[in-house]
């Protein structure tokens, strides 16, 4: 196929978006017994109220961070299935480091990003692991960054509701965080938090670091094409970044569900983000800037699916079936242009002799 | 009878801004074989991807045997008889060669099983029919050069190919073999099919086709018999009015190779600018070693298939060799980091210039600063106004009138070789490694190159020349290299073409060493 122009493939996207919302439309119309209040509820509840509103603007916040790793590791040609237990090792580091810092008279914002730094940290060098086997072994990434990952979520899981458990709690969940050491709330009642302007922030920051610094250009040519990146000296160590990178992100992401949107840890908190993330990340085709009106897509679909099930009779899990309705309108409209292309395997360049 | 007829092709790429083809019209007959010739960038691929129907034209008209086809469609144009055989492989390489023959139009058992029995008999009967020189049991990705671009012309003939089109066919292939290739084009010919051919070796028109079609920007200028017509002719008909636009370049280019002496040529006792010891590059080959001083130009000559791939990576630093080093200065090549090894000890231009030479889906503009990226500050990374500038600079020295934002793909392959040749020989590398390089030039680029190459070694470089044919060696090299089935079988001073009998004996087994005496 074609790879497709800058605007042919924006444009691409927003029909695509378009028909997954006509589709999307008619799963109410059979899902339903009052359609016609379901599908008002759907597509126009998160709009409803500044408290909604502003609870879709909090959600698609750590989406949003999720898509950005997953969209750089992919610019770099890496696919990095990990941002789920890379999300889930960045709420627990972020909440054993809040907790460890609490009573050490330390400013609450040095605590604060100090927590937000460990759960970058963590999640890096959960990303890092694949680096390291592909390195050492040849592993695949895309498979050892899944399965890393897949074992990280039971081991957080265990830690929270086992271990670190709050004893005066039913709760599977660590002990509460004092509201000292959250990220600000910015429109209370609602959940909105710094977390979303620190979404964009960092949507901004990755798209000037992949398009204008030379680590983002030796990324996009290492991503584009290895041999060519590997005959002009530009080493394996752009992958590693590109992972590392990627990693931190899904862990940071984990840190505002745990220090933004819910205040305490709890088993299973992740709930799907890195996969949505993903999910964001090829509807946006990797662009961190595109990244922001598809991670708000994505949350107006599960806020809308809330807002259904609560005034009206629809199911909770409708977003899942019009998340990948669109998911597949989108991918399937687009074959290249910005698939992250894998063309060789590390290590040596293949040539017959 | 005339097979095909293409009249008045105009074909515009807006990326380049470039009329590729500019009312382009010709004609073929049955049993013609015709060249079509040009400089890079005359629009000869264009013409030929458009009669094999990979392009679609902005106007003009395409008939066979008399009959209006629709543009821009493969399954049309093969369905028309028109076999296009492109400069890049096609085929499926995990396949055999009569399974590729029939891929798409399988014979089937009861409509759902491969026929493979059948396959193979068509296949055999077909390469028997036209002496062809290959194995149809073969897979594709055993197969040489030579034999996989047999295999093409066999799938096009497969096809019901009455008019092939071939782009470039001897572009990858050894002297030897083009021969064959065209022996094979002609008993084509005589059996009843029109064959197009492209091609910048004019040796080869003069002796294989009958007619030719000289294209010089997007125009024919010429349509003529092979019969009494000679090389220089058709050099002076391919070569631009006035003859302004490389003159400049060439000047640019002469300005940018550094002053005699720049590159610090080595002084007395101090380590060879280039050095391999005792590589092995296959087992069971010998232990192979040379030395090259500042200023020298060593022809390293091979026929494909006997080491020239595995010494290109050893010496580029791509692939540590099984046994043995490779020295740069003196220092290990393989303990120097990527980035400064390439962006300020080695220049390479690899023979597989299409995914190690340029990444084609990123701007020219990428490709060109590739080697400069350490050169700009961060400001300078974030602000993209002195990196654009460079860029630019870096195209007018190479004549290149191309928006830079484009993709590295919209390049002909002529000017994809130039830029790559001005990318690498140009600051303070003091060793170059250069395979083929003057492969895919048009003879202007090709004198222009060669000059590129004389001065870089004049100004003290030790460059490392990597080819499989002598013609490219003879002009350039000091001394000349063979190797044979991955060990070096022979080191010498370059004796001029006198010594091609020689040297070709070796490359092909029949002498085992000796000198030339």
């Amino acid at each position: 196929m074609k790879p497709l122009s800058r605007r042919e493939s924006l444009t691409a996207r927003i029909v695509a978006l378009a028909a997954a919302l006509a589709l999307a439309a008619l799963y109410p119309l059979v899902a339903s017994h009052e359609p016609l209040s379901a599908l008002h509820a759907f597509f126009l509840g998160p709009f409803s109220s500044s408290y909604a509103f502003y609870s879709l603007l909090e959600s698609a916040a750590p989406l949003l961070i999720c898509a950005l790793g997953a969209g750089l590791a992919f610019r770099a040609g890496v696919f990095n299935l990990g941002g789920e237990g890379q999300a889930a090792v960045g709420t627990l580091a972020a909440a054993l480091t809040v907790q460890g810092l609490e009573s050490s008279g330390l400013p609450p914002a040095l605590v604060l990003l100090a927590g937000l730094l460990a759960a970058g940290a963590a999640g890096s060098l959960l990303a890092l692991l694949s680096t390291a086997a592909e390195l050492w072994s040849g592993a695949e990434v895309l498979l050892t960054s899944f399965l890393f990952s897949q074992a990280a979520l039971v081991a957080v899981d265990w830690a929270i509701g086992g271990p670190l458990k709050a004893s005066e709690s039913n709760l599977l969940a660590m002990p509460p965080i004092p509201a000292p050491f959250r990220l600000p709330r910015l429109a209370p009642p609602s959940t909105l938090s710094l977390a979303a302007p620190l979404a964009l922030a960092l949507a901004f920051l990755v798209s000037l670091a992949v398009d204008r610094t030379r680590s983002g250009y030796e990324l996009r040519l290492f991503g584009r094409n290895r041999l060519f990146a590997r005959a002009s000296g530009i080493g394996e160590g752009v992958g590693a970044l590109a992972m590392a990178a990627s990693g931190a992100l899904g862990g940071v992401a984990g840190a505002t569900l745990v220090l933004g949107m819910t205040g305490r840890a709890v088993e299973g908190m992740t709930g799907g983000v890195g996969w949505n993330g993903l999910a964001v990340a090829l509807v946006a085709g990797s662009h961190p800037m595109g990244a922001v009106p598809a991670a708000l897509f994505f949350a107006w679909l599960d806020a809308g699916a809330r807002q259904g099930s609560i005034l009206s009779n629809l199911s909770p899990d409708a977003s899942v079936v019009m998340k990948a309705v669109a998911l597949f309108l989108i991918t399937a409209r687009i074959g290249s242009g910005w698939h992250p292309r894998r063309t060789w395997k590390a290590g040596a360049p293949g040539r017959g002799e | 009878m005339e097979l095909l007829s293409v009249r008045g092709i105009r074909k515009y790429f807006p990326e380049t801004d470039t009329l590729a083809n500019d009312g382009v019209s010709l004609a073929i007959k049955t049993g013609e074989l015709r060249a079509v010739v040009g400089e890079n960038g005359a629009g000869k691929s264009t013409l030929a991807k458009i009669v094999g129907g990979l392009l679609r034209p902005d106007s003009g008209e395409l008939l066979v045997r008399g009959r209006t086809i629709r543009f821009g469609s493969v399954r049309e144009a093969e369905a028309a008889g028109i076999g296009f055989v492109p400069q890049q492989s096609l085929l499926a390489p995990g396949l055999t060669v009569a399974e590729n023959l029939v891929l798409g139009h399988e014979p089937r058992l009861g409509g759902l099983f491969l026929d493979r029995r059948r396959a193979y008999v068509d296949a055999a009967l077909l390469v028997e029919r036209f002496g062809f020189k290959l194995n149809p049991e073969l897979r594709v990705n055993e197969l040489s050069p030579a034999e996989r671009r047999q295999a093409e012309i066999a799938r096009a003939l497969a096809r019901g190919g009455e008019l092939l089109v071939l782009d470039e066919p001897t572009s990858i292939l050894a002297e030897s073999e083009s021969e064959s290739l065209f022996a094979l084009l002609k008993r084509l010919a005589e059996d009843g099919k029109g064959i197009l051919f492209i091609t910048h070796r004019l040796a080869e028109v003069l002796s294989a086709a009958t007619t030719i079609t000289v294209l010089r920007e997007g125009r024919v200028v010429a349509d003529m018999p092979t019969s009494g017509c000679d090389e220089g002719e058709l050099s002076r008909l391919m070569k631009r009015d006035g003859h302004s636009g490389r003159a400049g370049a060439g000047a640019a280019v002469r300005a940018a190779a550094p002053e005699r002496g720049a590159l610090r040529p080595a002084g007395p006792g101090s380590p060879p600018a280039l050095e391999a010891r005792a590589l092995v590059l296959r087992p069971g080959a010998a232990p192979l070693s040379f030395a090259l001083g500042a200023g020298e130009v060593l022809g390293v000559v091979a026929l494909a298939g006997n080491g020239l791939n595995p010494l290109e990576d050893a010496l580029s630093g791509l692939r540590r060799p099984r046994r043995g080093r490779v020295l740069i200065g003196g220092e290990d090549l393989y303990a120097i980091e990527p980035e400064e090894l390439r962006s300020r000890r080695l220049a390479y231009v690899p023979s597989d210039r299409e995914s190690r030479g340029l990444c084609l889906q990123a701007s020219l503009r990428d490709n060109l600063l590739v080697l400069k990226r350490r050169d700009f500050s961060a400001r300078e990374w974030l602000f993209s106004r002195r990196r654009s500038e460079v860029a630019a600079g870096m195209a007018v020295a190479l004549n290149l009138a191309a928006d830079l934002r484009a993709r590295a793909a919209s390049l002909s392959g002529g000017n994809r070789q130039r830029l790559l040749l001005s990318r690498e020989l140009e600051g303070a590398r003091s060793v170059a490694v250069l395979a083929e390089p003057l492969q895919s030039l048009d003879l202007e680029a090709q004198a222009e190159a060669s000059r590129q190459i004389r001065e870089w070694a004049a100004a003290g470089a030790a460059i490392v020349l990597l080819s499989s044919s002598l013609e490219e060696v003879f002009p350039l090299a000091d001394r000349i290299a063979v190797l044979y089935r991955g060990s070096l079988v022979h080191e010498g001073k370059n004796e001029g073409p006198a010594s091609a009998h020689f040297l070709l004996a070796l490359m092909t087994g029949l002498r085992t060493g000796g000198s030339a005496a």
